[in-house]
């Protein structure tokens, strides 16, 4: 399995506070990786780090290149990043906001292929019929959509989402996720995705990174991390077995 | 289409207030006299050479740049506008305006017959506000953010116009001067003074064109435009010592005109969408049309009586503006 991404002993500090504290993690080609932990263990800090907005201590490779020596435009051709409540702007419909995606490849391919790429991105995350509703009017659900078609529309080989489903009801997120997984098969994509709900991640991952206190607690496979001991130790619950009352949810 | 559409209608509101501001005045001329005293450079009678005089040497170059510098406020404010993401930024807002006021004022206060002094020394007076305004929304480790460089503007603009004030209560012989030229007007002025701003101007525009996409990513926030591969410091800054420039050679032949630069970008938002690309075009066209005709009301609407300054006339009209965009944005939320 190719890792795409690769950081190494990450140690980022904001403030007083050491937010990262040598923090390791690899993104495979054709998986879909689930940073989970509880609030301010250090998730987005490390999508930050390894979208290239944050430089911290440490190593960042993509495709085995120091991702600290790319030009800004050449890295956002290999990876595309989606930050928590991404903002639309006010105005746009969503075909503008698609187009925005290809801003990394402006110069370097006929206009015809963006437009294309633009119609085949809108097309793929079914937002297609909405390409001239102004984003202003969309629901949570179809907005999210509009800005994965707005990633996907750079043509990345690394996808990384901040909280993509967070803000959306249950059946939003099944859709969501199911779709990040196809398109991860399909593209053989490296992607990561920051989740908060233990159910969504342990049927969509197909691999698992537990960060606790800026520190990773548990990596691997859904079913060596999401075990009772490592919940319980990072977010001081106990995990009780299944039972009547529990609603388990499929589409 | 639409964009094309709105773009024909603003060049044919410029030509069409051109060309009547050639016309109007305290001598009216026919339109044939007109297009005759520009087309013939040698006049042989009284009548044509006074004609000639007035036409060409007179009224066409304060219509040129009524436009000119009209259009640039307008490109000053929308730069302004999309790198603060605040729809009440404008260059009177922010500082630029009130830099290159306090530059004139000390001029004036040095010496009260410096009138040619003035238009370099209220140039580098905004762009100097504009870098100070820069430097003080930087912050140490996140660069500078838009709500900072709002509140830097809106501070700076405090300080410089109250250091104006004290200066103008110190000196009061040159307070007549600064009144004058702070109202705004474009009386007087001649094919000298467009000549020595238009390059700033142009080049600037142009220059605003070429960071017209990476000012759309921007709206999306700093990471996501980060991660789009948009260098956010340089084109903020770039973006704002361009507004500044702009600014700058606007207000130093035509004295503070306000309102072009908060009004225009606005009404043409809702017409043509918020790419900066069709908007910086269409504002500089909007800005343009809108100074020529409030600088002919502004000549004309008092009759014999003299006239008006134009930023008088483009203050009256933006203030309501202003106060039905706060409506708006209390109705939003």
């Amino acid at each position: 399995m190719t890792a795409r991404l690769t950081a190494t002993d990450l140690r980022v500090t904001l403030g007083p506070n050491e937010v990262l504290k040598g923090v390791s993690i690899e993104l495979h080609a054709g998986e879909v990786h689930a940073l989970i932990g509880p609030n301010g263990s250090g998730k987005s800090t490390l999508m930050r780090c390894l979208a290239g907005i944050l430089r911290p201590k440490g190593a960042v490779q993509l495709d085995g290149r120091a991702i600290a020596h790319l030009a800004p435009r050449e890295r956002a051709r290999v990876l595309a990043f989606m930050p928590q409540r991404p903002d639309a702007p006010p105005g746009l419909c969503v075909r503008e906001l698609v187009e925005l995606g290809r801003f990394p490849h402006r110069g370097r391919c006929p206009a015809a292929h963006h437009d294309t790429t633009v119609c085949a991105c809108m097309e793929r995350c079914g937002v297609e019929t909405l390409c001239e509703r102004s984003t202003a009017t969309l629901s949570g659900g179809e907005l999210q959509r509009a800005f994965l078609a707005m990633a996907l529309a750079q043509d990345p080989s690394v996808l990384l989402l901040d909280e993509p489903v967070s803000a959306l009801d249950v059946g939003h997120q099944l859709d969501a996720l199911a779709l990040l997984r196809e398109l991860t098969h399909e593209r053989d994509l490296a992607a990561a995705v920051v989740l908060h709900d233990l159910n969504l991640t342990s049927r969509f991952a197909d691999r698992v990174t537990l960060l606790h206190a800026g520190e990773v607690l548990a990596t691997g496979a859904p079913s060596d991390v999401l075990t009772s001991a490592h919940v319980e130790r990072a977010f001081g619950v106990r995990v009780l077995p299944p039972d009547e009352r529990t609603l388990r949810f499929q589409k | 289409m639409r964009f094309g559409a709105l773009a024909c209608v603003l060049i044919l509101l410029t030509v069409g207030g051109i060309a009547a501001s050639l016309a109007l005045g305290s001598v009216r001329i026919a339109l044939p006299d007109v297009l005759h005293a520009l087309t013939d450079a040698e006049p042989q009678t009284p009548e044509a050479k006074a004609r000639r005089t007035i036409v060409y040497d007179l009224r066409l170059p304060r219509a040129l740049l009524a436009a000119t510098v009209g259009g640039a406020l307008a490109v000053s404010g929308t730069l302004l506008q999309g790198v603060m993401r605040n729809p009440l930024a404008a260059p009177n807002i922010v500082g630029l305006t009130a830099g290159a006021g306090l530059a004139a004022t000390i001029v004036l206060a040095l010496r009260h017959d410096a009138i040619n002094a003035l238009p370099p020394c209220a140039f580098v007076g905004a762009i100097g506000a504009g870098l100070v305004v820069y430097a003080l929304s930087i912050h140490p480790t996140q660069g500078a953010s838009p709500v900072r460089m709002v509140l830097a503007g809106v501070a700076v603009t405090a300080v410089l116009t109250a250091i104006t004030t004290l200066l103008m209560v110190l000196n009061p012989t040159s307070v007549q001067s600064v009144v004058l030229w702070m109202s705004g007007t474009l009386n007087g002025l001649m094919w000298r003074e467009l000549w020595a701003t238009l390059p700033y101007i142009v080049v600037a525009t142009v220059a605003a064109l070429a960071l017209a996409r990476p000012l759309d990513l921007l709206q999306l926030g700093d990471d996501h435009a980060r991660s789009l591969g948009v260098r956010v410091e340089p084109v903020r800054f770039g973006t704002v010592a361009l507004a500044a420039v702009l600014c700058g050679a606007a207000v130093s032949v035509a004295g503070m005109i306000g309102f072009v630069g908060l009004v225009v970008p606005h009404l043409l938002r809702f017409i043509v969408g918020p790419k900066h690309l069709t908007l910086i075009i269409a504002s500089a066209l909007g800005g343009a049309a809108l100074l020529v005709l409030a600088d002919l009301a502004a000549r004309t609407i008092r009759g014999d009586q003299g006239e008006l300054p134009a930023g008088i006339l483009t203050a009256l009209l933006g203030g309501p503006y202003f106060i039905f965009l706060l409506h708006r944005a209390r109705l939003i939320r």
